[in-house]
């Protein structure tokens, strides 16, 4: 577990050097998806061991499948030589921004609430945790 | 900037003025230590701390900047705001827990406080005071300025009057309530942008005739515009994004927020709600900045002095007189909000975090020095803003890439990572102040860019997590077993 979290947090690093590599190589795509996917190690890392429960894992590599797939779609509708077709007044390409790219982060937010009381601070960690260290913390 | 002179414009933000004087005096009346006048006691609800956060967060820059730079580059700079939806849960999820529970097994009022707390020694207490030091001197000075460019707005009175009105204000909530007063302002304030931001995204959508219509005479204009990447191209696009998702984690006038905290259970639907709540103050940021343009490019409004003219002269041109003077009172409860909290961290920078770095022990009497020095960082700050203004704009863009890179990896990482060690806190904040400077400062000059439009903050928070992870995993052995029992305990949960 703990080399585990180690591995994690080491790929975050080696992810990050990739990164500056490919953007002062305008390899901006790779860069872009590499974005993403320092995005869902960071998740990882801020949830811990607890990544690995089914739930959050399967959210957190859907969400950069999900950013990935975007980007990629975006990509191959941005035609600026051509008349836009407009997708609830936006260009298509811009359109993928704003309704796709835009509003996905929110189930990171979602994700984080729903699985709160099991995973992020189960009730009897925290109770046993305070009754150790906070005595001066609110019981409930 | 235009001047209104409109009574009504003028009755809306001297309501809002006398709103957060009211809230000043309720907040000194119960602020008696320390640990209220820097963390409100932790006492506070979740509610609060969603709606201060956010609004702490969105700055003077994003209610005229982002409708500016969209004016000006188009797409772009929706990259900037677009990140907020994840960014705020990625804050939560790395940061929230962590450093709520920290400050349960030792006293934590601040960053450089949690720092010293994780991985012990000076350095990276006195590290992490001074970029948040720079960090603030130069966001203030950008905060002031534009306290006062707004006050001229409205009032039409010169800069030092309005300087004196505007910050006559802040100093005095500022100062007597300390961040109580500073969070239901912020709360007053964040209420206030939103309802502004939903009624100026009807209005914008109206004057432009419509979104399509929006779109149709911009791509007529210029088809990159309107495009995903907008006129600044793909790299800095996706750098701005990186920047500002990431980095936004490292920025401490919203993660000192979580030590305000009452109860560390309150903080289960924070992240969706903040990300939630930022999303409709963006909606200001990109409708306005469309719409401006479209009218430019249609012939109907003359072509603009500068691009962060765009939200007032449409405030002033297209919207009712109540929703331009609601607007312009949230636009100051922006800037204002904003102000407060690095106020409050730069005071508390230098009275208690670098004396405990240097001898040891805060100032004597710390509660009246922290007043006092909040009102010295105003004075000073509006001094900056009246005769340096070349030195605030190069600093002003300098925090927040500081910001992420100084503090992402020695607190969002550092604190769920026991490998993670002192030196490399201490390098990678180093690096962080270095290379930000360094940067900005050659790019202003012309002596060097970063190749392909790459933002420096981004290239910096990237180069500065590199160093943090490298130096850890190859030193980190021994600094893993001295972690003290509480902090791993704290660490662990």
């Amino acid at each position: 577990m703990k080399g585990e979290s180690q591995a994690v947090a080491g790929v975050f690093g080696l992810v990050g050097v990739a990164a500056i590599a490919l953007a002062l190589l305008n390899h901006w795509l790779l860069f872009g998806i590499l974005v993403w996917l320092m995005m869902a190690l960071a998740m990882a890392i801020g949830f811990g061991p607890e990544y690995r429960r089914p739930p959050i894992l399967a959210t957190i590599i859907g969400i950069f499948l999900a950013y990935s797939a975007l980007l990629l779609l975006l990509v191959s509708l941005d035609k600026p030589g051509e008349a836009p077709h407009l997708i609830w007044g936006f260009p298509a390409a811009t359109a993928v921004l704003v309704f796709g790219i835009w509003p996905i982060g929110m189930v990171a937010g979602l994700l984080y609430g729903l699985v709160f009381s099991r995973s992020v601070l189960p009730e009897e960690k925290l109770r046993a945790f305070l009754s150790k260290f906070g005595s001066s913390e609110p019981e409930r | 900037m235009p001047v209104s002179q409109s009574p009504t414009i003028i009755a809306c933000v001297v309501i809002y003025l006398a709103a957060c004087l009211v809230i000043g005096f309720w907040a000194m009346k119960r602020t008696r230590t320390i640990a209220d006048y820097l963390v409100a006691g932790r006492t506070l609800g979740p509610f609060v701390i969603i709606i201060a956060a956010m609004s702490s967060i969105m700055s003077g820059f994003g209610f005229v900047g982002g409708p500016g730079l969209v004016f000006e580059s188009g797409t772009s700079s929706l990259w900037m705001t677009f990140p907020s939806t994840f960014s705020f849960a990625l804050s939560w999820i790395l940061v929230g827990k962590r450093l709520r529970l920290l400050a349960v097994v030792r006293e934590i009022l601040t960053l450089p406080d949690a720092v010293e707390a994780r991985y012990g020694g000076r350095w990276p207490r006195l590290m992490m005071a001074l970029a948040i030091l720079l960090g603030v001197l130069g966001y203030l000075g950008t905060q002031v300025l534009a306290i006062g460019m707004v006050l001229v707005a409205v009032f039409g009175v010169t800069l030092p009057v309005a300087l004196m009105i505007g910050l006559g204000v802040l100093a005095f909530y500022s100062v007597a309530g300390g961040i109580l007063a500073g969070v239901y302002t912020d709360l007053f304030q964040g209420l206030l942008m939103m309802v502004s931001a939903l009624a100026v995204l009807y209005y914008a959508l109206e004057a432009g005739g419509g979104m399509s219509r929006i779109s149709t005479t911009l791509w007529e204009m210029d088809p990159e515009f309107i495009g995903p990447w907008g006129t600044r191209g793909p790299l800095t696009s996706l750098s701005w994004y990186m920047l500002f998702v990431i980095g936004a984690v490292g920025q401490p006038h919203a993660i000192t927020k979580f030590l305000m905290l009452r109860d560390v259970r309150q903080l289960k639907w924070g992240a969706l709600l903040t990300g939630a709540s930022y999303a409709v103050l963006s909606l200001l940021w990109m409708s306005v900045g469309f719409s401006m343009r479209a009218l430019v490019a249609g012939g109907v409004q003359s072509p603009l002095d500068s691009p962060d003219l765009a939200a007032p002269v449409f405030l002033l041109s297209y919207t009712p007189e109540w929703l331009a003077g609601m607007v312009f009172a949230g636009l100051l409860a922006a800037i204002m909000s904003t102000s407060d909290s690095f106020l409050n961290i730069g005071a508390a920078a230098i009275v208690r975090d670098i004396p405990i770095a240097w001898r040891g022990r805060p100032v004597a009497n710390e509660l009246f020095w922290t007043r006092v020095f909040t009102g010295v960082l105003l004075v000073a700050s509006a001094l900056f803003a009246l005769y340096m203004e070349n030195l605030i704009a190069l600093l002003g863009t300098f925090g927040w890439g500081t910001f992420a890179a100084a503090i992402v990896p020695s607190i969002a990482i550092g604190l769920n990572w026991k490998r993670a060690t002192g030196s490399a806190c201490v390098l990678s904040i180093g690096i962080s102040i270095v290379l930000n400077f360094a940067l900005e400062l050659s790019a202003r000059h012309g002596i060097y860019v970063l190749p392909h439009g790459m933002a420096v903050g981004c290239f910096s928070l990237l180069v500065s997590i590199a160093v943090f992870v490298g130096v850890s995993w190859f030193s980190g052995e021994n600094d893993e077993r001295k972690l003290a029992p509480d902090v791993a305990a704290a660490m662990e949960v």
